[in-house]
């Protein structure tokens, strides 16, 4: 049974000419952690604002905890939010940064230090009770503006980019105690950040958006591997959007088809026909490539080289060129030879632009006949591409993804 | 008196200023050889006693050289009138003109006589209510100026100006047109029917409160404006989100944290109204005699400068006083541009 904790129906919010929000649906679970996941401007710290009671949307309704409380005041509210820049009250020190919202529901004394010592502990911060703001690490204020939201016991915690302000190396270490923090204490986190992996890294579901709309909400697995949009493929995990033609089908595999040459697809999450243009997103990290030296014996194609079974290509396939005896079927064996047969294979051709090591993992980027360009991530150091040598470029067929099929779905 | 703490060095000049080094050092140490007549030295003894290479010698002369006209400036027309004042009031006034050269605190047991007291009393008050009505009108209309976009914070900022454009003396004569027997006001209250006589406004009390407020008026608003334009309004949002209204998020965050402005706005109104003595004159006829005017009166019609200078020393004591007793209730360190 999921118990919905947070619903927002129908959303819209405009500030003048400029519409922010346009119609936002999003159910959110008791407990979890899910992240909206934007570039900067595409609405997400209005939803949280809305959320909180900072903003009140045009139309729309935000029911929390199975009560409409879109025109609640804030301080009405039980969620609590941290802000971007932490908004820690500078004449405050730590101890009445974080006691505010119980000195403010007058709560005695004695369980205001015990609280107040709890969730220092909580964010490791014993001792600080009596800093400055302006006397902490940016680390530090960050743990106290998380401090100061969870005292209250909110139903939910919102979190503006919490971390952006930090470094790498910090940020990757709140991103762990984050998430240990949202276990222990089974709060529900709405996080927001526009930094892709520290969404992938912590969240149990991801609500992609864009230009005031969700594209895609799902877990960090569905949203990176099975993107249903372009934008989507592209702002997660940056992949190579290609556009091209289907011009064959069968079964669980299409051929897709453009000036820079063949792939094949796996046509099985979503049915296309022949002749229909489509759009695919695929990872760098899948794409593969070869030397475009046709008698290389690692190009796929290659005489040496096994083929898939299941591709049209393979003698025995029913769509194999061979079966098909249309005389002018371009890949009839009679118009080419065996050579030029190949050029017609799986994969893309293309140029080595540039290369560039990351993390352990070499970025080749390709440039396409078109001017367009193409990512590969590939593993290794010693991999004989250099700017200049043309390849091919390939991946296996079930880590294509359709994306962007609204229009004929 | 402040002192820069940093001075640019213009190596290589070797202007040759050996002589003027002596005098002004800016870092106030003794110069070696140097007898000091200066009792104003406020710096610490640096090393000075380290025997100094040829290079060093000549790079502090430069450096004297462009602090030495701000010094010489500052004791001259800030420091010298202070002391001579100070002087002037232990000093016996001449029967007909001028002073005598003799000591006496004669001067100071003066003030404590009734009549002085009660002007001191009286400007005290006066000086209490101004202050009282320029922060009620100008720290919401500050603050709330604050909230403006950036165009209408221009727009009313030239409003606030405009005003300063003309001398503050005629726009005193203008409340005169306001204020007397059937005047602006009179009139106006008599239309709308809220009066059927003449108040006769000008020449009272209330009246010099009023130009008291509108002379004033606009430092409060700029202190609190500069200070609540600083505030960081999600700290505000931060408040309301852990559970303040809005009156309490005001109270606990807006309000302390803009209260180095109202206070700077304050000590801006306050000590003016001690001695702003030609609103006293021109609105207040001869019945509101403040400490202001009493200095003016001493030191202009009654020609008695050393007890004028004594009452100026009082005046400035008891408004150095305030100041301090401001800081420590509020614990504010600093001041809004003040101090």
């Amino acid at each position: 049974m999921t118990d919905i904790i947070l619903q927002l129906v129908q959303i819209r919010k405009s500030f003048g000419d400029t519409t922010v929000l346009d119609g936002l649906d999003l159910s959110v679970r008791r407990g979890e952690f899910i992240t909206l996941l934007g570039p900067s401007g595409c609405g997400k710290t209005t939803t949280l604002r809305i959320i909180a009671g900072l903003e009140i949307p045009d139309s729309g309704q935000v029911i929390l905890e199975g009560k409409d409380v879109t025109y609640d005041e804030p301080n009405k509210r039980n969620v609590n939010m941290v802000f971007q820049n932490y908004a820690l009250f500078p004449h405050m020190n730590v101890e009445q940064n974080i006691s505010y919202s119980l000195r403010l529901r007058r709560v005695d004394k004695a369980t205001i230090r015990k609280t107040v010592e709890e969730a220092l502990e909580l964010v490791q911060l014993e001792g600080f009770e009596k800093r400055m703001p302006n006397e902490l690490s940016g680390g530090q204020q960050q743990r106290v503006a998380i401090a100061r939201a969870i005292v209250n016991q909110p139903a939910i915690l919102l979190l503006d980019e919490p971390l952006g302000a930090l470094d790498l190396q910090l940020r990757r270490q709140m991103q762990m105690e984050l998430k240990r923090l949202q276990k222990r204490l089974g709060v529900t986190f709405i996080y927001i950040t526009h930094d892709q992996e520290e969404a992938l890294n912590m969240s149990d579901r991801i609500a992609v958006m864009r230009n005031g709309q969700f594209e895609q909400i799902g877990t960090p697995a569905e949203v990176y591997s099975r993107p249903k949009t372009s934008y989507v493929a592209r702002f997660v995990g940056s992949a190579n959007i290609l556009t091209g033609t289907i011009t064959g089908v069968n079964g669980k595999l299409a051929r897709f088809e453009n000036h820079n040459g063949i792939a094949y697809i796996s046509a099985q999450d979503a049915p296309v026909t022949a002749g229909q243009k489509v759009t695919i997103a695929v990872r760098g990290e899948m794409v593969k490539l070869t030397p475009e030296y046709l008698d290389h014996p690692e190009r796929p194609g290659h005489p040496e080289q096994p083929d898939h079974p299941q591709y049209p290509d393979q003698p025995e396939h029913p769509d194999h060129p061979e079966h098909l005896h249309h005389p002018e079927y371009p890949d009839h064996p009679k118009h080419i030879d065996r050579r030029e047969h190949l050029e017609h294979l799986a994969g893309l051709r293309a140029v080595v632009k540039d290369k560039t090591f990351a993390g352990g993992v070499l970025q080749v980027t390709l440039e396409l006949s078109d001017g367009s360009e193409m990512v590969s991530k590939l593993h290794g150091i010693d991999l004989p591409f250099a700017p200049g040598d043309r390849v091919i470029a390939s991946w296996e067929p079930e880590n294509a993804v359709l994306v962007d099929l609204e229009e004929t779905a | 008196m402040k002192r820069p703490s940093s001075v640019p060095m213009i190596s290589g000049k070797s202007g040759g200023n050996a002589g003027l080094s002596g005098k002004e050092d800016p870092d106030g140490r003794h110069m070696p050889g140097e007898e000091t007549t200066q009792s104003v030295r406020t710096g610490p003894k640096a090393a000075a006693e380290a025997p100094r290479t040829k290079r060093t010698k000549r790079r502090i002369d430069a450096a004297t050289l462009t602090v030495t006209p701000l010094y010489a400036f500052t004791l001259l027309f800030v420091a010298g009138p202070l002391i001579y004042m100070l002087v002037l009031s232990f000093l016996k006034r001449a029967e007909i003109w001028g002073i005598i050269h003799e000591f006496t605190v004669e001067n100071y047991l003066k003030i404590l006589e009734p009549v002085y007291l009660k002007t001191f009393w009286e400007s005290l008050k006066l000086a209490g209510i101004t202050t009282l009505l320029v922060t009620l009108t100008g720290y919401p209309f500050g603050y709330f100026m604050a909230k403006l976009n950036a165009k209408w914070k221009q727009r009313v900022m030239l409003l606030l100006m405009i005003p300063f454009w003309t001398s503050s003396l005629i726009r005193l004569y203008g409340w005169i047109i306001i204020f007397r027997a059937n005047g602006t006001l009179d009139r106006l209250l008599m239309w709308l029917g809220i009066t059927d006589a003449p108040l006769k406004v000008l020449y009272t009390y209330p009246a010099v409160a009023v130009g008291m407020v509108y002379a004033l008026v606009p430092f409060m608003i700029f202190a609190v404006y500069s200070s609540a334009e600083k505030l960081d309004w999600q700290l505000v949002e931060a408040a309301r989100d852990l559970g303040a209204t809005p009156f309490q998020a005001f109270w606990t965050v807006s309000f302390r944290l803009t209260l180095p402005g109202l206070l700077s706005g304050v000590v801006l109104t306050f000590i003016p109204s001690m001695g702003l003595f030609f609103i006293a004159d021109i609105l207040g006829g001869n019945k509101v005699v403040l400490v202001g005017n009493l200095i003016h009166e001493q030191l202009m019609k009654a020609r008695n400068w050393p007890f004028a200078a004594a009452l100026s020393v009082v005046l400035m004591v008891l408004t150095s006083l305030m100041i301090a007793f401001y800081r420590r209730i509020s614990g504010v360190k600093e001041l809004e541009g003040l101090l």
